[in-house]
């Protein structure tokens, strides 16, 4: 019994001392670099009352919006997370509004990758057109600060902090494609930037920035 | 004893890491895909809505745009009827005409973005309403909507990359509910080639 118990408590450490390494973890600790100058800048906010719609399959700490919404329990889509907002920045007189649907990547790991979700942005703006970003960003920053943090080891959320999670899939940066209107040949990068105020068990009060840089040549 | 403690460690640090890199952390559920080949090449693959079950929330109609920007999602389906990825759909008034620009995502094989455009400029309920199906009526047969002329993608990811796409949009319209919700089927059928 007591090599039996000897043989637990060095697992236990082990364990313990495995997931302090990934918590420190500095290869997935990765802050993308933002190199695209100033960009077009569009802002969102996550908060409900800024969303027209967000759900998911409640797994994530943030709000359903409206309430009423149907979550995305099913197998095929079980773990991604789909809103539309509107977005700060199009322009005075031409309002940008955006879906966005992110998926959780199968390359998630915590040994050199991070927590890495696949994010989709459909952008239109009125009278204008319509553009992509796909980009892959790094969320394990934000858990880490938030979910793992405050939610798991009961300490207080050092803020306010900001994210810079894109890490692909060029280059470190996300890919803008054209889609319909004055954008439909355009080609260009977007970095995407987090920030959150406080964190008290929900992410309603994070916001974002996407800087989009269209290459010189689109037309 | 020492030794065993270490022993339980060295088990515990290395079981720990090789879990946090190896475990399958997300997986979405892949189901077979419903394709068929056509005669003069091509993939033909049919994604289906159903309304208004499938459809997430009502159209955004966004505030402040005189220009009738829409947004619509949905949940979207193979054509077992099983629910397999999203679909978000914007539509805007550009210089007359309306552009639409889907986004087919499913999570277990990748994404379409595709572009389009048609002719009419109402809203998929006006153009019912302007048949002739009000609102509790029911409709039989179905009343059969081709939506614009078929878009073409324009980016694809994950298996999808490298295939061209074309997709029509078909609303197979059974009735229409007393809040003004669409029943029936909206279908989205796609033909698939290898880009050259």
């Amino acid at each position: 019994m007591k090599y039996v118990l000897t043989l637990l408590l060095g697992l236990l450490l082990g364990v313990l001392s495995g997931l302090s390494l990934i918590y420190f973890n500095p290869l997935i600790q990765g802050q993308g670099e933002h190199a695209l100058g100033d960009g077009w800048v569009l802002e969102y906010q996550l908060a409900a009352s800024e969303t027209w719609l967000s759900t998911h399959d409640e797994r994530v700490e943030i709000p359903v919006v409206p309430n009423s919404a149907q979550l995305l329990w099913e197998d095929g889509i079980r773990g991604a997370w789909l809103a539309a907002m509107p977005l700060e920045g199009g322009s005075e007189t031409a309002p940008a509004a955006a879906t966005r649907i992110s998926l959780p990547s199968s390359d998630t790991n915590f040994l050199n990758a991070g927590v890495v979700v696949e994010d989709y942005w459909l952008i239109s703006v009125a009278g204008t057109g319509t553009l992509l970003v796909h980009g892959f960003n790094n969320r394990w920053p934000l858990l880490r600060d938030t979910v793992v943090s405050v939610d798991l080891l009961r300490r207080n959320f050092v803020g306010p902090a900001t994210y810079d999670a894109t890490q692909g899939p060029e280059d470190g940066h996300a890919v803008v494609s054209g889609i319909t209107g004055a954008y439909q040949a355009s080609h260009g990068r977007a970095h995407e930037r987090v920030s959150l105020e406080t964190y008290d068990g929900s992410l309603g009060s994070a916001s974002g920035q996407l800087i989009i840089a269209l290459d010189d040549d689109s037309d | 004893m020492k030794r065993l403690l270490q022993i339980g460690f060295a088990l515990g640090l290395v079981g720990t890491i090789a879990v946090a890199y190896a475990f399958p952390w997300f997986d979405y559920e892949r189901y077979l895909s419903k394709t068929s080949v056509v005669a003069n090449g091509g993939r033909v693959e049919q994604f289906m809505v159903r309304l208004p079950a499938d459809q997430i929330e009502s159209t955004i109609e966004v505030p402040g745009s005189n220009a009738g920007q829409r947004l619509s999602h949905f949940k979207l389906r193979d054509a077992a009827g099983n629910v397999i990825g999203l679909a978000a759909k914007h539509e805007l008034t550009i210089d007359g005409a309306r552009e639409t620009a889907w986004l087919l995502t499913i999570p277990s094989r990748g994404t379409i973005a595709l572009a389009g455009w048609s002719p009419l400029l109402g809203s998929i309920e006006s153009t019912v309403a302007d048949r002739g199906l009000a609102r509790g009526q029911s409709a039989e047969p179905a009343l059969s909507i081709d939506f614009g002329v078929p878009a073409q993608s324009v980016v694809t990811t994950g298996e999808f990359e490298g295939i061209s796409f074309e997709l029509v949009e078909t609303w197979e319209v059974t009735g229409v509910d007393e809040e003004g919700n669409i029943r029936g089927t909206l279908q989205l059928n796609t033909i698939g080639r290898l880009s050259s």
